[in-house]
């Protein structure tokens, strides 16, 4: 059976999001990866925990960023703030493909967007929210 | 009706693949017959490019699994994929900066494709005939080694789209800073921070609460996105990073190395444990890409196991079958003088791996061309030919030609 819950997924757009992550008391670091899709796309990101700027203007994906250790976390916000350009000649779909781990569990969501222009772009935003 | 018209493609295309040397006018060929394919499974087993799936993540490639098995009861008659895995295992590759790289990991994985094919029919016109019925399977891949960098004028068209997109971003936080509900975002977020010094540890209350605080968050930066997106698009950056992405082209100078090879394999009695391989073949392209102008420099070298036409046996003197072929080819093309110049020098060398019966050849053409202006080119070609007939002395075997046009002096666009 196909995966019917993805496929519907697939076909929304969503280019928020709100969400927290249970961390514990170690000192384990948190890491992110921020996957910029679909092929060809063009991306720009800036990550914040709370106030403090962890990354400012990066291109493209990041993979395995750390952004800090468990305990140092805890009660704090991760926002990250992307804007995805439809370079692609072949597709107008823009999105990401967001995950933490080395918190109490993975996490996984996916955002994206169909955009009807070419060259169009999209601002992104994620907000997650570290508890205990 | 599908079966047949598939069955029509793929020996239809393994005919022109394979003999695609046949009638070939030794006066006229050049570097192209020596290309390599762009799926060298389908061209090997001869599947149409119209009946090949291009799934682009795993669950696409389930579902084209899905539908050729008939839901995965049964072996289809044809089934053809090619698959980039750079989409299925390593997507963080994928975005317009990487592209930009020219490291052997980031080459190899954006160009790296597999070409899969499966047949089971019969001879043409008794296709559904099940006694007669062959399986067939080929097996292809092609990537890149080396590839050229991008060219000066698309890293600046690059660094231009950067710029505005670095704008853009700044324009995303002032509407969001200047939202008007981004002052109860603050209240929430200190709410939420504040619930473990407000309750106790454990208590039940900070998980309802936190929920309910949550879902209101999650409302808010939905608004605020939203709005600030629409805020976006009215901007100058927006439509300039909109002009300049919809324009963009990437043009690359410098060295290039492609490699592609595939086989396929004939399954005489309809079991996979005993298998033939009917024909292979393996492409290695090089050469210097350098944009629109300067010098260009290709080498072709390409081997194949049993093709259905032998490059360098012009009179079909022997038979395909347990014979290997190498042919290679190198071209140079000089533009200069603005155009006004065009040097090539291009030639082909063929030979058969297995049996001397025919030696080997070789073939080299050169060409100038220049422009002198009002529609009056001088242009010169020499020569020596693969069976060397014409040679005699120097092997030339082109003349100094002056072409004049007829009539008043017409201008010719150098585009």
């Amino acid at each position: 059976m196909p995966n019917i819950k993805l496929l519907f997924k697939e076909a929304v757009s969503q280019t928020s999001l709100t969400d927290v992550y249970q961390v514990d008391e170690s000192n384990r670091l948190v890491k992110i990866n921020l996957v910029i899709g679909d092929i060809g796309q063009a991306s720009i990101s800036t990550i914040k925990l709370d106030d403090e700027v962890l990354l400012n203007e990066h291109l493209g994906s990041l993979v395995d960023f750390s952004i800090g250790r468990n305990s140092a976390i805890v009660n704090r916000f991760l926002n990250i703030t992307t804007i995805v350009t439809d370079v692609s000649q072949d597709h107008n779909r823009t999105g990401i493909d967001f995950s933490i781990k080395g918190g109490v569990n993975l996490y996984h969501c996916a955002l994206s967007k169909q955009v009807s222009n070419q060259g169009d772009s999209v601002g992104y935003k994620i907000e997650i929210f570290f508890y205990q | 009706m599908k079966t047949r018209i598939l069955f029509a493609l793929i020996f239809g295309c393994t005919v022109r693949l394979f003999a695609q040397t046949e009638a070939i006018d030794t006066s006229k060929v050049n570097l192209d017959v020596l290309k390599a394919p762009s799926s060298p499974a389908f061209n090997l087993l001869g599947l149409s490019p119209s009946d090949i799936d291009r799934p682009t993540d795993v669950n696409a490639f389930a579902l084209s699994l899905q539908n050729s098995t008939k839901n995965f009861t049964a072996l289809p008659n044809s089934y053809a994929v090619e698959l980039a895995p750079v989409y299925l295992f390593q997507k963080k590759l994928i975005t317009l900066d990487q592209f930009k790289a020219s490291d052997f990991k980031h080459v190899f994985w954006q160009s790296f494709t597999l070409s899969m094919g499966y047949t089971h029919m019969g001879p043409e016109g008794k296709e559904d005939v099940d006694s007669l019925r062959k399986s067939k399977a080929g097996f292809g891949f092609k990537f890149s080694i080396i590839r050229p960098k991008f060219s000066e004028q698309t890293q600046n068209v690059y660094d231009n789209l950067v710029i505005q997109q670095k704008i853009m971003l700044k324009n995303y936080f002032s509407a969001e800073a200047k939202h008007a509900l981004t002052k109860e975002v603050v209240l929430v977020r200190d709410s939420l921070r504040k619930l473990t010094s407000i309750y106790p540890r454990g208590d039940e209350r900070i998980v309802s609460e936190r929920t309910r605080l949550m879902a209101r968050l999650e409302e808010l930066n939905t608004k605020i996105n939203e709005d600030g997106n629409v805020e976006l698009e009215g901007t100058e950056a927006f439509q300039t990073a909109k002009k300049i992405a919809a324009d963009f082209k990437i043009e690359r100078v410098g060295p290039f190395l492609d490699f592609a090879a595939g086989l396929t394999l004939d399954f005489p009695d309809d079991r996979f444990n005993n298998s033939l391989v009917s024909k292979g073949g393996a492409w290695l392209t090089g050469g210097f890409e350098s944009g629109n102008q300067g010098l260009t420099v290709m080498g072709i070298a390409r081997y194949l196991f049993q093709p259905d036409k032998i490059f360098a046996d012009d009179n079909n003197v022997i038979q395909s079958k347990d014979v290997s072929t190498f042919d290679a080819g190198g071209k140079l093309l000089f533009n200069g003088f603005s155009g006004r110049l065009a040097l090539s020098t291009e030639v082909i060398y063929r030979s058969i791996l297995t049996t001397s019966t025919i030696d080997p050849s070789w073939r080299l053409v050169f060409n100038t061309e220049y422009d002198i202006g009002k529609n009056k080119k001088l242009t010169f070609a020499f020569g020596r030919n693969f069976d060397g007939a014409i040679s005699k002395g120097g092997n030339l075997i082109a003349a100094l030609n002056f072409i004049s046009s007829f009539g008043s002096a017409r201008k010719i666009s150098s585009n």
